[in-house]
Parts: structure tokens; C-alpha cells; sequence
């Protein structure tokens, strides 16, 4: 007994000892780094509002994502990155008809070992790196609050797999993953899915424009359904803003319905910043689902305010061809 | 005579090439030259390694005449687009190159740390670092 107690004092020892050599320095949006081990902690929340006219009139208010993640280097070529979110946690149901998940989740969670430049290895659960959007799907980073159809409708958000990425001599940026088993909070993810597989070849040119082409497939879970997918995209960069774009196009294979089928979907978007932190966007999304006998087409106005880097206020109108939606967030990463 | 005239031609050089800005390197880091592009990329940390060295590129305050050149000659993004691209990286655990107060801190920092990369005016140039990438400038922005 006595023994263990003078052990566990030791312990308490190291340990408040370790705590008091620690320095922490704090910085707004840059979240904070804990010296001298390498750790950085930091996170984002969104508080989003949104407005549907679609029969009933949906009305919500959430915060839709709380998140907090923390990074750092376990050697010089390990590096690692965790981050928890909080889905749905607090909203509020204004008119309509809107459930909340109020869960938290695993956004991501994985080791990368940086071998060379050409050649980089990232192990668990990442954002899929596909597109121009889908890799900066974090709503602080976003333009607008909603997203375009390229992002929810033609591979999984996330994948928990391995990803070879790297940059060859000739300036290629290049990512293959697959995915063979069951994710990580796979119920966090626009499709349920444990097979996938996918490739991403991009090109900077003139440090302006950027160009990427990508092609895949992955596996539905429930119901059994395959999606092989294909797309390119571009991101051109100005002085005061950027011109993207981006197509998929999908094959369908609905095993459970024994047929084939095909969805495709667009978008072009127009961001410039008209005075100074205030950016005015111009998006126009096409989507069409043959299976579902689905076709949206619409035009997104937004404004995107950001008083500091760290902050980014937006307000959207979606005139659409099913229904229109007003769309509001807050978004504040510390 | 020829040595004379050879020694006159290299302070000429030495002259018309004064204050621009270089990019500099410690003795001990084993990179001799890099291209426009790829200072661009390591200031942006799309470059990790070169030669097998970690690379750590090294800032001047915000505001700075000589960091708003880099910016706009090197970097080729300035402002808020400069503000944005971070964002993107901070969320994928990227964090900004470390910033330094002047260029003095620069030399030191760049001497002291292996791997290390700053940028000065030449005629802050001292002993002990290698200049790895010349960015020429005008006559007006000297």
C-alpha cells in the first residue's frame, strides 16, 4: 500500500513537472501550440441557418459543426492530425420538418509518414482528396454555406484507407487511395461505404490555374449499389478572388434494382472580392440523376464577409428549379 | 592588368546587383541553389524536403516592404488570398512560415538552424550563409 502510494506521487510528480515545462502560446485562428512537445490544438464552429421553400417550409437554426483538432510531428517524416466534430449538436427546428443527429464524430484521424516529396503515405480516416471542393468542405474555408451536387452525389466524402500522395518532378500532384474495410465513424459520410478506390492528378500552371482529373469507383453498402465515377476540375486564381469549376460524371450499378444508370452533375463559380474582406460569388449548379428521374439546375448569389482570416460571415439565395432556399452561417475557427 | 580589370568588372557587378533581395541559407545546409519555383513552393510548404534537408522558411512581419515584394514577386498571392490559401492548409495541420522581426533575426535564425531559408536585402549579408536564390529588383523598389 505504502509503496504504491509513493509511486503514485512520483508519478503525479513527473507529470505536474512535465505540465509546468510546458509553454503555450495561443494565437487567433492559428489555435493554440504547446511547446515544447509539437502539438497544435485549435477547431472551428459553424452556426448555420437555413430556409427551404419546399411545401413545408423547412426553418432551422444549428450549430452544425463544433469541432476540435490537434496536429503535430511525432519525427521529422511522422506527422499525425485528429479531429473530433460535433454534428447537429445544438439546433433548433424553427418550421418544418428537420431532425438533428446530435452526435460526435471522428472528422478525421490519421498518421502521415513523409517519405519524399514524390512519395507520401497517410493512413486512417482523411477527407477524401478529390476535387476542388470536397477537400476544403470545412465551412469556414467554404464560399458559400451550401455546397454544389460535384461534392455530395459522386464518391464518399471520407474515406478511412491508406493514401499514397506526392508531387513528381514534372509538377504533377498526384493521390490514390483505397479503402478495404469498415470506416472509421462511417455513419459520419455521405455514403456507407467499405470499398473504394480512387486517383487524382493535378497540375498547377503559371501559378494561376489549377487543373485536376480524377476517376474511381466505390461500393454502397446499403442499398448494394456500385458507382464508378469520373471528373475534372480547374481553380483559376486572380488578385481578388478565384473562378472554379468542377464535373463528375457517375455510372450506377443498382445491384439491388438489377439495372445500370447514370448521374452527372457541374458547376462553375465566380468569387471577387468587391471591397475589401467582402467577397460577392456567383455559382451555377446542374445536376442530373437519370435513376432517380432527377434533374436540379440553379443559381447561387452569396456574400462572404470576412472581418478577420479567422472569421467568415455568409449569407446565400438559391434560386433553383425544385425549390429555393435562403442560407446563413457563422463560422469562427480559433 | 588582367586581374586588375577582372577585379573592376566584379565590383561593377557587385554594384549594379546591390539591394536586391536573396534568399539565404545557413553554411551547414546542404542546398547550393534554387529556382524561382521552388522558393515559391516552399514558402508556400507545398515543399517538405530538399536534398533530404527539412526545409523551414523564415518570414518578415506583416507589412514589411521586403515581404510584400516576396509576396508579390515570389509568392505571387498577396492579402486576403494569401490569408485564404493558409486557411486551407492550417486545416490540414499546416502552419504558416515562422516570422522573424527583422532581417538581422533572419541571418542569425538561418545560421543557427539547419535547413533553415530567409530572405534579406544583400547588403545584410554576413558570414556564415549562402545565398540560394537572387530575386533582382527595379531601380524604384531598391
Amino acid at each position: 500500500m505504502g509503496f504504491k502510494l509513493i509511486r503514485l506521487l512520483l508519478l503525479l510528480t513527473v507529470f505536474l513537472n512535465f505540465c509546468f515545462s510546458l509553454e503555450f502560446e495561443y494565437h487567433s485562428g492559428r489555435g493554440l501550440r504547446v511547446k515544447p512537445i509539437s502539438l497544435t490544438v485549435g477547431g472551428y464552429v459553424n452556426l448555420y441557418y437555413e430556409k427551404d421553400f419546399y411545401k413545408k417550409h423547412t426553418q432551422v437554426i444549428e450549430f452544425d459543426d463544433i469541432a476540435i483538432f490537434a496536429f503535430g510531428k511525432v519525427t521529422k517524416r511522422v506527422r499525425y492530425f485528429l479531429e473530433l466534430e460535433g454534428d447537429e449538436l445544438i439546433g433548433f427546428k424553427i418550421s418544418g420538418e428537420e431532425s438533428f443527429r446530435r452526435r460526435v464524430f471522428f472528422e478525421r484521424a490519421y498518421l502521415d509518414f513523409l517519405i519524399s516529396e514524390i512519395f507520401k503515405v497517410r493512413i486512417g480516416r482523411f477527407i477524401t482528396p478529390l476535387g476542388v471542393w470536397n477537400p476544403v468542405h470545412i465551412s469556414v474555408l467554404k464560399w458559400t454555406s451550401s455546397d454544389p451536387f460535384t461534392s455530395w452525389y459522386f464518391f464518399p466524402r471520407f474515406i478511412t484507407g491508406v493514401q499514397l500522395f506526392g508531387r513528381l518532378p514534372s509538377g504533377f500532384r498526384y493521390s490514390f487511395f483505397v479503402q478495404k474495410n469498415k470506416g472509421i465513424s462511417e455513419a459520419y459520410n455521405n455514403y456507407l461505404t467499405r470499398e473504394a478506390v480512387g486517383f487524382e492528378l493535378r497540375k498547377e500552371l503559371k501559378n494561376f490555374l489549377d487543373i485536376g482529373i480524377n476517376f474511381g469507383s466505390f461500393k454502397i453498402e446499403k442499398p448494394e449499389e456500385r458507382i464508378d465515377f469520373a471528373g475534372i476540375n480547374f481553380q483559376f486564381f486572380h488578385s481578388k478572388g478565384e473562378i472554379s469549376g468542377e464535373f463528375a460524371y457517375g455510372n450506377e450499378r443498382e445491384y439491388y434494382l438489377g439495372r445500370n444508370s447514370y448521374r452527372y452533375a457541374f458547376y462553375l463559380q465566380n468569387v471577387y472580392e468587391v471591397f475589401k474582406k467582402h467577397f460577392l460569388i456567383l455559382r451555377y449548379d446542374h445536376f442530373k440523376d437519370k435513376s432517380d428521374k432527377k434533374e436540379v439546375s440553379g443559381y447561387t448569389f452569396g456574400w462572404n464577409f470576412k472581418p478577420f482570416f479567422y472569421v467568415s460571415v455568409k449569407l446565400e439565395y438559391q434560386f433553383r428549379t425544385d425549390y429555393d432556399r435562403v442560407l446563413a452561417s457563422f463560422s469562427w475557427m480559433f | 592588368m588582367r586581374r586588375f580589370i577582372t577585379l573592376l568588372l566584379i565590383g561593377l557587378v557587385s554594384i549594379v546587383r546591390g539591394g536586391d533581395i536573396v534568399f539565404i541559407v545557413g553554411e551547414d545546409t546542404k542546398i547550393y541553389r534554387l529556382t524561382k519555383d521552388q522558393v515559391r513552393e516552399i514558402y508556400l510548404k507545398e515543399i517538405n524536403f530538399i536534398n533530404g534537408v527539412e526545409v523551414v522558411p523564415v518570414n518578415l512581419p506583416a507589412g514589411n516592404p521586403l515581404r510584400k515584394i516576396v509576396e508579390e514577386k515570389v509568392i505571387g498571392l498577396s492579402g486576403e488570398m494569401l490569408r485564404i490559401y493558409w486557411n486551407r492548409k492550417y486545416v490540414y495541420g499546416v502552419e504558416p512560415p515562422i516570422v522573424l522581426s527583422s532581417e538581422k533575426a533572419v541571418v542569425k535564425f538561418v545560421k543557427k538552424v539547419k535547413g533553415a531559408i530567409g530572405y534579406v536585402r544583400e547588403e545584410n549579408l554576413d558570414e556564415g550563409v549562402r545565398v540560394v536564390y537572387r530575386l533582382k529588383l527595379n531601380e524604384s523598389e531598391k
